[in-house]
């Protein structure tokens, strides 16, 4: 799937996908729980926290 | 470079075109620099309508697939406009007690005039707008 694609399911521009992706931008919780649903996983398969 | 970026940028320009063209309305440039002042007009109105144009041309072609603002959009545009409330507030403040000053102090260096303070209020308006979008711009490189 592309950034695009992504971006037009989750309702973001391509260049919130692309800075989520280089770990520039931190997404709201609405955003991360929608990614996590459209490729079908847990959130925190998509999502951690960095220690 | 995504829509919400090509606004800030054109906004940016615009707002310093503007500024300009209006300063050197009011105020006009040194007697040095007099030489160039048509030349500098001519560049602002130049820069303005360049604005205009890209910001025209992007409004006409809009895809309808793709998502025009999302929530990175909102967040960066809030910390712009944070920036310019705190740079509008204190040019006020400077501005109001700057005039309250003048009312003790004789020859303040500035006259106080009613034109003056319209001119520095306008000037401040448009100061604010560049702040807000160059902070946008920075924002939107960073992140």
């Amino acid at each position: 799937m592309t950034q695009a694609e992504l971006a037009e399911k989750v309702d973001a521009t391509r260049q919130t996908i692309n800075a989520i992706e280089a770990a520039k931008y931190s997404p709201s919780l609405e955003l991360a729980l929608k990614i996590a649903d459209t490729f079908d996983v847990p959130i925190g398969d998509v999502f951690w926290l960095e220690k | 470079m995504s829509k919400q970026e090509i606004y800030a940028w054109t906004s940016l320009l615009s707002s310093i075109a503007i500024l300009g063209f209006y300063g050197i309305t009011v105020y006009g440039l040194p007697e040095s620099l007099s030489g160039i002042e048509s030349d500098l007009t001519s560049l602002f109105v130049k820069v303005f309508l360049f604005a205009f144009v890209v910001e025209l041309a992007i409004g006409l072609f809009k895809s309808k697939d793709q998502v025009e603002k999302d929530e990175r959009d909102n967040l960066i545009a809030g910390k712009g406009f944070r920036n310019a409330y705190y740079f509008l507030n204190a040019g006020l403040i400077l501005l109001i007690s700057q005039i309250a000053l003048g009312q003790f102090v004789e020859n303040a260096g500035i006259a106080f005039t009613l034109p003056n303070i319209m001119h520095m209020l306008v000037g401040a308006l448009f100061f604010a707008s560049i702040i807000n979008r160059a902070t946008q711009i920075y924002f939107y490189q960073r992140m």
